[in-house]
């Protein structure tokens, strides 16, 4: 008989909920921080209701279901998927007492936008927030890119318990054989890069004569959106508010590092530098990008005279479509702009933004991981049919160390593939229903489900809420990777039936 | 205490070339989409 829910399952999966809300209070301090510096005693006092909000709820949690036992599997699919849901609801508060969202919705969508990475906004006169304000939003980012759970993984969970709620996370690349010294490496990688990056990108500012603490803090929120993928910037007009290609240029470079498995970023840093031109998903990542590209350069035939040279041509076209590819959802032109594209231009950009980036990156999307494994499955069919019957046909790629290509493998790379595939439908088809068309309803769908945040437009504070909710739900399922969704709907189907 | 300090050094060395070889693969990506964009966006032009 299958095991089914029971109560311990809530007593173990509150106890852990309460100690990912101590981190997730603690990381508050922060644009507090930001807020006291700045003067913005508003919003520190909107901190502080907030922080105060998460550790009450902590503290019932802990107070009222002790540590029973290590948690299982599908306890970590749980706790994962719950513990997103509860702080999108927790993050939203102070967002929403900033007074720049027009219901508690937005906010939420704003605050579930920024930890799945995805950049799409609802905000209402970003100009004139707080920097307190601001930075949370590039800071949920932050920590949505790196995994919400991977915060607290670090500071409160033991073995057994940490490797389950990292897999929940939809990261199955151990990089080192312990969970939390892998989630202390991925930590590493990004604070090295955060300094590298913010100082590029606040060096460029100053260039352009802007204060340096004004560099500092638009270079530090542009690093922390592009790093992990999300795309938010401190001002309204996105990229087009810096009018500067070499910046462009430095975006680029973050994103595709951002995009890049940390495994592969782990082999480099260890001296292990072929591992950059070896690995499979660098290589299909690479194959992918100058594909969907030419797609989009296709699309533009017969119009590239509009362009007064190569190089507008080029920082026009690349930067939307390799902004998609990775899943950060930067744009360097206005919404309305890109709506006007030829339509197989932007159906180049959708799937681009349908294939992601790398695994166990803060990407986004299918994943290059499972497109090339696709290919290769269909490659090693083929080669089976065409070999004599006796034949022993094996397919293997360079991931770190060869692996040979399994059918357990295929069948899951398969099963996600589908999964999103049908999010990316469903989005699509609820927005026809609104009246958006199915076009530019698929693209805001494939950009809301694979966490990208490019927009032709539909995403607004007056659109309806129903394509709020479905679009935070396509958000959280796409960065969750569905099973910790589907095994959280279980849980509570079986809870209500009980 | 030496030993350690040289092993240390000597990642960091590692770290560094790690971080330089990163930091200019995707500007070779970029460069590459470039050519291909200007190969076509010269064709476009010439051939219309």
């Amino acid at each position: 008989m299958i095991p089914d829910f029971s109560k311990d399952d809530i007593t173990v999966v509150s106890h852990h909920i309460g100690k990912i809300f101590i981190a997730f209070g603690m990381v508050q301090i922060i644009p507090i921080f930001i807020g006291l510096i700045c003067g913005e005693i508003s919003a520190v006092i909107d901190f502080f209701i907030s922080i105060i909000a998460c550790f009450a709820f902590a503290s019932i949690l802990l107070y009222f279901s002790p540590y029973l036992q290590e948690i299982n599997w599908r306890q970590g699919m749980i706790i994962v998927s719950l513990s997103w849901l509860l702080a999108m609801f927790f993050s939203a508060l102070p967002l929403f007492l900033s007074g720049h969202y027009g219901c508690y919705l937005d906010a939420c969508f704003e605050s579930m936008s920024a930890y799945a990475t995805t950049g799409l906004v609802l905000v209402q006169d970003l100009d004139h927030m707080s920097y307190a304000h601001n930075i949370w939003r590039h800071l949920m980012c932050f920590l949505g890119g790196q995994g919400i759970i991977l915060v607290a993984l670090v500071f409160f969970f033991r073995g057994g318990d940490a490797l389950r709620i990292y897999v929940g996370e939809a990261r199955d690349d151990k990089i080192l054989p312990n969970s939390i010294t892998t989630a202390k490496f991925i930590w590493m990688v990004s604070l090295t890069y955060l300094v590298i990056g913010s100082l590029m990108l606040a060096t460029v500012l100053l260039f352009h004569k802007v204060s340096l603490p004004r560099a500092l803090f638009h270079g530090i929120c542009i690093f922390m959106a592009g790093w992990d993928t999300a795309g938010f910037a401190p001002q309204s007009l996105n990229i087009i508010y810096y009018h500067c290609p070499f910046f462009e240029l430095i975006t680029i470079i973050i994103i595709l590092l951002g995009a890049t498995s940390f495994g592969v970023h782990y082999a480099v840093w260890t001296g292990k530098f072929s591992e950059l031109r070896e690995d499979f998903e660098v290589k299909v990542l690479m194959s992918t990008i100058f594909f969907t590209y030419f797609i989009v350069l296709v699309g533009f035939s017969g119009q590239a005279s509009l362009f007064s040279d190569a190089f507008s041509f080029f920082r026009t076209t690349f930067y939307q479509l390799i902004s998609g590819h990775t899943g950060v959802g930067y744009n360097n032109i206005y919404s309305s702009e890109l709506a006007n594209w030829p339509e197989l231009a932007l159906f180049g950009v959708i799937v681009a933004m349908g294939i992601g980036g790398c695994t166990n990156s803060t990407a986004g999307g299918i994943k290059v991981f499972r497109i090339g494994l696709l290919y290769k499955s269909i490659k090693r069919e083929v080669r089976r049919l065409a070999y004599p019957e006796s034949s022993y046909i094996k397919e293997f790629f360079h991931h770190q160390r060869e692996i040979s290509i399994d059918d357990t493998m295929v069948k899951t790379a398969m099963i996600i593939t589908v999964c999103y595939i049908l999010l990316y439908l469903s989005g699509a088809v609820v927005a026809s229903f609104f009246g958006y068309g199915f076009f530019n309803g698929l693209f805001e769908s494939v950009s809301a489900a694979a966490n990208v945040g490019l927009s032709v437009g539909i995403t607004s504070p007056s659109m309806p809420a129903f394509l709020k909710v479905w679009y935070i739900i396509e958000m959280w399922t796409g960065r969750l990777e569905f099973f910790a969704i589907f095994i959280l709907i279980r849980f509570f189907v079986k809870t209500v039936k009980r | 205490m030496k030993k350690r300090l040289i092993k240390y050094i000597r990642m960091l060395e590692k770290g560094i070339i790690g971080i330089s070889i990163e930091l200019i693969y995707p500007l070779i990506v970029t460069i590459s989409a470039f050519l291909f964009c200007l190969i076509m966006f010269i064709s476009e032009i010439s051939f219309r």
